[in-house]
């Protein structure tokens, strides 16, 4: 009775996700003039409260975060039925089961993830300025186990909690699951060899596109244009405390901000992820 | 004779085979019963279901595990059947939160997804999504001395006017502390939910009052506050997008109801949209912005 219509755009923070998503709400856009991004649809964040509540009939923040966890996957479960679409779902939770029997994300319904990963040493630097704290004190973010997005419980985030893990724990939890099919995409390759990129990961979700209509697709989603829409309107999903959403986007872009013994701490406990998707050789 | 207890609560009488100390004690002949009982396990011809519920042609029914399912029929009745036993205060959280809700729906109310301030002679809700500071800017009212009418359901009767809910505000712990309130002598909504129920009895105003204003509460990831007054088709969406628990107006057969109430409303009201920076929190500086922005008592200006 399930139709497997959703594919899973995961990834740790800063890690090209975004990208994707616009990149795909334009290849899907029949509009000549690029999307804007402040209208990716709230439908389309897995963490949504506003979906929860619509689609439980209960008030999330009612429930203790175990109960929601129980009950997101009916919840995709039934978003899934209602849609005669393929759905794309942006996630940052890590892949787990939330109880004996059941996956957050329920792989009767899903047909692919696509994984996004990028260089930890980027990420920590990209995601300490999206949080606005020294680099230096994201590194114990990156290697905490229990890193959680939106889990205080004496106050009422605008998000379900998210549990990511550590960076090592979220790229495994995914990429080492086989309920789903998974296709990974290193930023770095989605940043040099963009067509090739894309157009793998158009493939493997299945939709028929043509190289042009792809080209076309990347060069409205190209980082220039998604900064300088946010320049002009601000982007809702960037963190308060940050100064801009898209910011650079480079690669190597570590090498101006961390120091000797900063990298040595990311490597250390990250090496086995590092080595196997080509971060550090050994 | 086991004890029969009956409130006033949303314009509404309501008996009830236990005790609800959240509402308010009245006399009277009952519009609503609410009883314990066995309710059906599946709704016959189900319109719309949820994750949690079911819902026909005035039928029904909400599941929340661990704790009770609620069958609300033709809007007059409401069957409880415990998990546990015993209706404590879980129970009844979700008895006055989403099985009211489809009993407002039921009734061919309109229920907001809010909580309404008193200012001058007249009401205003504050409306938006979840966690976006409805109850939080209600509770800064009431801590300047205005009156409230309700907390999160704020019901429009069919006199255009919002009717009293109960003297209580459901507030976190975050805000509380903002507030400056103790919580020592506080209950918490639930054992693992750090919100509070607090009592507002001398600031609750207890009579209906007509709806001149709703607010939603918007957030954004700058600094400063904005506001626009919404028209047209942008006024109609807003209330209908924020009306409670709006999936169940569809599975309740209750479309025509809802879109008439809110056409005979539209024209008596205002409808303000205002944008907050998502952090930090300044109710004082908020609760300033709407006072010097938006004719609150709708006094002639």
């Amino acid at each position: 009775m399930y139709k497997k219509n959703i594919i899973w755009l995961a990834s740790y923070p800063k890690s090209g996700n975004t990208w994707f998503r616009v990149f795909l709400t334009n290849l899907l856009s029949d509009s000549d003039i690029p999307a804007n991004i402040n209208d990716l649809a709230e439908a389309t964040i897995s963490s949504s409260r506003k979906i929860f509540d619509e689609y439980t009939g209960l008030s999330s923040s009612d429930l203790t975060f175990e109960e929601i966890d129980r009950m997101r996957p009916d919840v995709y479960r039934m978003q899934s039925l209602e849609s005669d679409e393929l759905l794309f779902k942006k996630v940052h939770d890590k892949f787990y089961f939330v109880d004996d029997n059941q996956a957050l994300f329920p792989d009767e319904i899903s047909k692919a993830v696509i994984y996004f990963i990028r260089n930890p040493l980027d990420v920590l630097v990209s995601f300490a300025y999206h949080s606005a704290r020294p680099a230096k004190k994201m590194i114990s973010t990156l290697n905490n186990s229990n890193y959680a997005f939106c889990d205080k419980n004496d106050k009422l985030q605008n998000q379900l909690r998210q549990i990511l893990g550590s960076w090592s724990d979220h790229v495994k939890s995914w990429t080492e699951q086989t309920m789903i099919p998974v296709h990974t995409i290193r930023y770095e390759d989605m940043v040099n060899n963009t067509f090739d990129s894309f157009s793998k990961a158009v493939k493997f979700i299945g939709l028929e596109k043509t190289e042009a209509q792809i080209k076309d697709a990347i060069g409205k989603s190209d980082f220039s244009v998604l900064s300088a829409q946010e320049k002009e309107d601000g982007f809702k999903e960037k963190m308060i405390k940050s100064k801009s959403f898209f910011r650079k986007g480079k690669i190597g872009d570590w090498q101006n901000h961390l120091d000797e013994k900063m990298k040595n701490e990311i490597i250390e406990n990250h090496m086995e992820i590092m080595v196997k998707f080509g971060y550090y050789f050994k | 004779m086991e004890k029969i207890f009956t409130y006033k609560a949303f314009g509404l009488i309501i008996k009830s085979e236990f005790e609800i100390p959240e509402l308010l004690v009245f006399e009277g002949s009952p519009d609503v019963d609410i009883k314990l009982g066995e309710v059906p396990k599946q709704l016959k011809e189900i319109t719309k279901q949820g994750v949690k519920y079911q819902a026909a042609k005035n039928e029904f029914l909400l599941e929340v595990d661990h704790i009770a399912k609620y069958y609300v029929n033709n809007g007059k009745q409401i069957i409880v059947d415990t998990v546990k036993n015993t209706v404590d205060k879980e129970v009844r959280l979700f008895l006055l939160g989403s099985a009211f809700g489809a009993l407002f729906l039921q009734r061919g109310l309109l229920p907001v997804h809010g909580s309404t301030i008193k200012f001058g002679d007249s009401a205003t809700i504050f409306t938006g999504l979840s966690g976006v500071g409805k109850s939080s800017i209600a509770a800064y009212f009431v801590s300047q001395g205005y009156n409230a009418l309700a907390d999160d359901i704020s019901v429009v009767n069919h006199n255009l006017e919002v009717v009293p809910g109960f003297p209580n505000i459901k507030i976190w712990n975050d805000v509380l502390q903002k507030l400056d309130i103790n919580k020592e002598s506080l209950a918490e909504i639930r054992p693992n939910v750090k919100k509070f129920q607090v009592p507002i009895n001398e600031n609750y105003f207890n009579e209906p009052l007509p709806l001149k204003n709703i607010i939603i509460i918007n957030t954004k990831n700058s600094p400063g506050f904005e506001y626009e007054e919404l028209t047209g088709i942008k006024k109609f969406n807003a209330i209908k997008n924020n009306t409670y628990r709006y999936r169940f107006v569809q599975g309740l057969e209750k479309q025509l109801d809802h879109f008439q109430i809110l056409n005979k409303l539209l024209p008596e009201i205002k409808v303000y949209r205002v944008i907050r920076p998502q952090a930090p929190l300044l109710l004082n500086e908020f609760a300033d912005f709407l006072l010097n922005n938006i004719n609150l008592s709708n006094l002639d200006v």
